[in-house]
């Protein structure tokens, strides 16, 4: 069973991301759905159904569908609020999507929106993994835990650590290059290797640029079968081709031959994202890729966990520019996590808005050239116990 | 530290069958909960063993172990275990303070293969108040030192020290090693003579050494003196607090043969200097520092689940297969070695050593001791768990380093007190000598 070409995207919208000092997320997700409505060229009174991505609902629209459905006059229609970490977004676009394919809706809306700067303090709220975190877990936040994985992937593929931090540097520059070109991404600023190498140190050996911001946004898409895509005028409509969300069950920390390098559960999601999807060769196939590079080292790892990069060449890979926007397989062509910001619950969202954006043609001076396919990547939770989501769009042909 | 004095002190002792637990403290974390459960369940002892609790004065350490004693010798060949644990609250800048250290003593009490007999134990209790804490006091508070040392030590000690060589029928003369540790430089020397102790039995209170720990310092110093002793020597301990309670000990053949895993010597060469008396003021908690600018920190403490994973959080057990070198932990462990098929067996990890997997220093995370160290860990006989390293310097952490558990906080509850006790894993670090060598 696949959902490949069943369900076709006819509209998207995304808010500007950012310190959003000007809004609460009402009307972040109404910036995002009014986008949508046109861009789709229906009234909100067609939509049937939605689903909602949020992780923090003490900060935003609440534990229900009631906030976001009141705060878009959505038209008494189901509405689901999912959560799943930093995979939230991508939870609600399969919600909406398996909707839309099983025939039971014939226009299905999903949306996230993700509200973080009204905490009064810097850094992300605290998120609870349940009971186990109060009574055993380390203290470990992001930061902390993703930089495990840079000292891992340096004992296991014996490369000094000057070199992971040049490649991990690349990452940000890249992602900064590409950010400028955004209008909508919260950092719009080049920055240089020197600068990512001289900055403070946040937890070791990750600096101020291998961690992306925090920020306010939300974005959404409709969704709906193709052959009412073509009734509402869209002749070629890009079509959903897979969606993988999957979790891990504990499977890394209980595996000897697991050496904290690699990510064992992005590795199956993307075998089963590419099946579904029909790709045989990703690294020739995928036209831009958004991945979750809530750290540089996250970005590097996945390369090679998505197949993209031999495993322990994803450091020469990005050095050598094969992510880079001119590169073989632009990566984060908005900025990414990194620049284009990280609104929790809806980052998959804003990921599959570039996707989406680069196969209609409409990216402006980011716009690539002949992008038929294209994948985008979450990693919520931590590299030995995470969500991994993937979605892959494309041409529908 | 008083799980960590007894875990030294019982892989010291080699087997041993203990039914009893005494634990001393005037600063223990719960007035309302037994702390002695805390101890035992750390170190994985049977549930059928008694607890029991002695705290509110500076003797209290010896007083535990006179029970013990007595415990022992009605029990026959099950063991007591005794440990002292002492952080003394002192205000910034107060004598206390300077003079105070903290520290805990473990001691195993049997009648099988002892490196000392219990000669006698003599007991007087007079309520006299040198110092105090009240119920709701956070700190001690003492009267004149001149008058302690005239009213109280001078004229209470050697009373109670004359009584116990009296009922003992021993000599003062024949005393070979003196313990009192009452504050004071020249204390102990001074009640030697007053009391007609040789000279040379007077033993150095170890005071400037690592400070006056209160109810664990009698222990403390008697581990000391039963690390170095000769069969035969007379060892009289004696602690001082509303009265005196003193105990005589004969060292036996065995203390020949008795070789602690690591011994006072070598946790007082092993020390760390840390100079750094702001850092000392925000362990304390005698500063109000920002714990919480990165969100709130309050999160309590689930008891009820707690409970249901005690094992796993007091004592580290979870189920381990040796074969496929995987462990389980908590309440899906059962489910998932079923499963997994192997032949998985109950064990405790907390003695285990274990080497990092990766690790990571956290310098933005709020921490009253920044970095923040944690790792991924994997036992030596396999098994993995991701957890806060302790006593780590980031500079020293790599891939590979040796760690091994130690029971720590794990957090305290803002609003409802509680604290939290789960295991640390602590870089292996040589055992010291005095002359500065490595064991």
């Amino acid at each position: 069973m696949s959902i490949r070409d069943k369900v076709a995207v006819i509209g998207m919208g995304c808010s500007r991301f950012g310190e959003r000092w000007d809004c609460g997320p009402e009307l972040l997700a109404l910036e995002a759905f009014s986008e949508a409505l046109q861009d789709a060229n229906i009234d909100a009174s067609q939509l049937q159904a939605a689903w909602f991505g949020s992780t923090n609902p003490e900060l935003g629209l609440g534990r229900s569908g009631i906030g976001i459905s009141t705060a878009l006059a959505l038209p008494h229609i189901p509405v689901t609020r999912v959560e799943n970490f930093c995979a939230s977004g991508t939870e609600a676009f399969r919600g909406a999507v398996y909707a839309v394919a099983s025939g039971a809706v014939d226009i299905a809306l999903a949306i996230g929106v993700e509200k973080l700067k009204d905490t009064g303090y810097g850094g992300l709220p605290l998120s609870g993994l349940g009971v186990k975190e109060k009574h055993s877990s380390a203290t470990a936040d992001g930061p902390g835990i993703f930089a495990q994985l840079a000292h891992a992937y340096m004992h296991v593929h014996g490369i000094k650590r000057k070199d992971l931090k040049r490649a991990m540097a690349q990452v940000s520059v890249k992602s900064h290059a590409n950010g400028v070109n955004n209008p909508k991404a919260h950092l719009r600023r080049e920055i240089t290797e020197e600068m990512v190498l001289k900055a403070p140190v946040i937890a070791d050996p990750l600096g101020l640029f291998d961690c992306c911001g925090v920020s306010d946004g939300s974005a959404c898409a409709i969704l709906a079968r193709p052959e009412i895509a073509r009734e509402l005028g869209k002749t070629n409509p890009i079509t959903v081709k897979a969606v993988q969300v999957i979790a891990s069950n504990g499977s890394e920390l209980e595996n000897p031959d697991w050496k904290a390098a690699s990510l064992p559960t992005v590795e199956i999601a993307a075998k089963k994202a590419y099946e579904e999807a029909g790709i045989s060769n990703p690294r020739s196939e995928l036209g831009v890729i958004e991945v979750h590079d809530c750290f540089s080292i996250t970005e590097l790892v996945l390369m090679e966990a998505l197949g993209l990069s031999d495993v322990g060449r994803a450091p020469h890979d990005i050095l050598d520019g094969k992510y880079n926007a001119d590169g073989s397989i632009p990566c984060q062509t908005d900025g990414g996590l990194k620049c284009f910001g990280h609104p929790i619950g809806a980052s998959g969202l804003r990921m599959i808005y570039e996707v989406y954006k680069q196969l209609s043609g409409d990216c402006g001076e980011r716009q690539l050239t002949d992008v038929r396919l294209g994948l985008t990547h979450n990693l919520g939770g931590s590299p030995p116990s995470n969500v991994t989501s993937i979605a892959i769009l494309g041409q529908n042909n | 530290m008083a799980v960590a004095a007894a875990n030294n002190c019982l892989r010291g002792a080699g087997q041993s069958s203990v039914d009893s637990v005494y634990f001393a403290s005037p600063s223990a974390p719960f007035k309302l909960r037994l702390n002695s459960s805390i101890v035992a369940s750390a170190l994985g002892l049977d549930e059928s063993i008694s607890a029991v609790d002695i705290g509110s004065s500076r003797r209290s350490g010896i007083s535990a172990l006179v029970q013990a004693g007595h415990q022992a010798a009605a029990s026959g060949d099950r063991d007591a275990l005794v440990v002292a644990s002492d952080i003394p609250p002192n205000r910034a800048g107060t004598a206390g303070e300077l003079i105070s250290g903290d520290a805990a003593a473990a001691l195993l009490v049997g009648s099988e293969n002892v490196i000392a007999e219990i000669v006698a134990s003599y007991c007087e209790t007079v309520d006299f108040v040198d110092a105090y804490q009240g119920a709701t006091d956070d700190t001690g508070h003492q009267w004149e030192d001149r008058w302690i040392r005239d009213e109280g030590i001078f004229k209470l000690i050697p009373r109670a020290i004359n009584k116990l060589l009296e009922k003992s029928g021993i000599s003062a003369a024949s005393i070979d090693r003196f313990i009192c540790p009452a504050p004071g430089n020249g204390t102990t020397a001074k009640l030697a003579k007053m009391t007609g102790i040789s000279a040379e039995a007077a033993l150095d209170n170890l005071f400037l050494a690592c400070g006056d720990s209160r109810c664990a310092h009698p222990l403390l110093l008697l581990c000391h003196a039963l690390e170095n002793a000769e069969p035969g020597q007379l060892i009289l301990v004696s602690a001082f607090g509303q009265g005196t309670e003193a105990m005589l000990f004969r060292a036996t053949q065995v203390c020949r043969d008795f070789k602690p895993r690591i011994s006072v010597d070598n946790m007082l060469a092993g020390g760390a200097e840390e100079t750094n008396y702001f850092k000392y003021l925000v362990f304390r908690d005698r500063v109000d520092w920002d714990k919480e600018s990165r969100g709130p920190v309050d999160s309590p403490t689930l008891l009820s689940s707690a409970y249901r994973d005690r094992q796993f959080l007091n004592n580290l057990r979870g189920l381990h297969c040796a074969e496929t070198r995987q462990a389980f932990f908590g309440n899906e462990a059962d489910y998932k070695a079923r499963q997994s098929g192997g032949d998985f067996q109950e064990k405790s990890f907390a003695d285990s050593t274990a080497t990092i997997l990766s690790w990571s220093a956290n310098y933005l995370g709020v921490s009253l001791d920044p970095a923040i160290c944690t790792g991924i860990i994997e036992f030596d006989e396999g098994g993995r768990l991701i957890v806060d390293l302790t006593e780590a310097d980031p500079q020293g952490l790599s891939v590979g380093t040796a760690v091994e558990m130690s029971y720590r906080i794990h957090g305290v509850d803002a609003s409802k007190g509680f604290t939290r006790y789960f295991w640390k894993a602590k870089p292996v670090v040589p055992v010291k000598t005095p002359a500065g060598g490595e064991q």
